[in-house]
């Protein structure tokens, strides 16, 4: 089963999105076809590491070190407030 | 207590089934764009709208109080940059937020502000304090909200488990 989807993109996407379709002997809607599914797939495994590296750490199982080694600076920094976060949240309440 | 609430909270707090309790042993304030937010979230054709329709309720009911700010304070999601200016302004010292990449963005400009930022597993911490709610029944409804959340989940798994299983709270 398929449904239809119809979305906007910027003139310059465009173009890039008939480039490559054309490098690849593919129609438009394919290329548009895998990019969607490629994200979407790779988007939902980082989400999984993401949780499962977030749990470790918050079981105290995972060093910051070692979430910086899985998700890079930035996510893992993201991980690490959240957490700071969270718990506060659970220790102190809304005071 | 007193606490200015921004969409992604109001929401999550709805969900749970305890924003009418929160009300009840809070007084919770909002800005005019949290309800602009809401009033999006309300026409679209999906769970969030009803739960939308049913914060509005209580705005438009003066239960949760809604303030007016101009303009746009810091360079992140509007809704949750005028809480932050709400709270500063009228010295409300906490802000309620489950969004996290606007508190990853916000946190450090609320600390230097001197306001706390929490999410809404703080009210349920209050309800159990204030005798609203079972530990038991508050892990329940903060499960099924788990569920709905992203990466998140996965530290409000364990904290829900070690805070309100195990009562470390």
């Amino acid at each position: 089963m398929s449904e239809m989807l119809t979305f906007r993109e910027d003139d310059e996407t465009i173009k890039k999105i008939d480039e490559l379709a054309r490098q690849k002997m593919r129609s438009r809607s394919e290329i548009v076809r895998l990019a969607v599914r490629d994200y979407v797939n790779r988007k939902l495994e980082l989400i999984e590491i993401q949780k499962l590296a977030a749990k470790r750490y918050t079981e105290g199982k995972l060093s910051l070190d070692e979430l910086v080694d899985i998700l890079g600076f930035n996510e893992a920094k993201k991980v690490a407030h959240y957490k700071d976060l969270a718990e506060s949240s659970f220790a102190q309440g809304m005071s | 207590m007193k606490a200015v609430a921004d969409a992604s909270a109001l929401l999550s707090l709805e969900y749970m089934g305890a924003l009418e309790d929160t009300l009840g042993i809070a007084d919770i304030y909002t800005t005019g764009s949290v309800e602009e937010e809401l009033n999006e979230i309300a026409g679209f054709r999906d769970e969030k709208s009803g739960i939308a329709k049913k914060i509005l309720t209580h705005i438009s009911d003066g239960k949760i109080k809604r303030i007016e700010m101009k303009g746009e304070a810091y360079p992140v999601n509007v809704g949750m940059s005028q809480c932050l200016a709400l709270c500063i302004s009228a010295k409300i010292p906490v802000m309620l937020t489950d969004d996290t990449d606007a508190s990853y963005h916000l946190g450090r400009i609320a600390a230097q502000k001197g306001i706390k930022m929490r999410m809404c597993a703080s009210v349920l911490v209050e309800l159990i304090r204030a005798g609203k709610m079972s530990p038991h029944a508050a892990k329940v409804k903060l499960d099924e909200l788990i569920k709905k959340r992203s990466w998140e989940s996965g530290i409000m798994e364990v904290l829900a488990r070690r805070y309100l299983e195990d009562g470390e709270w």
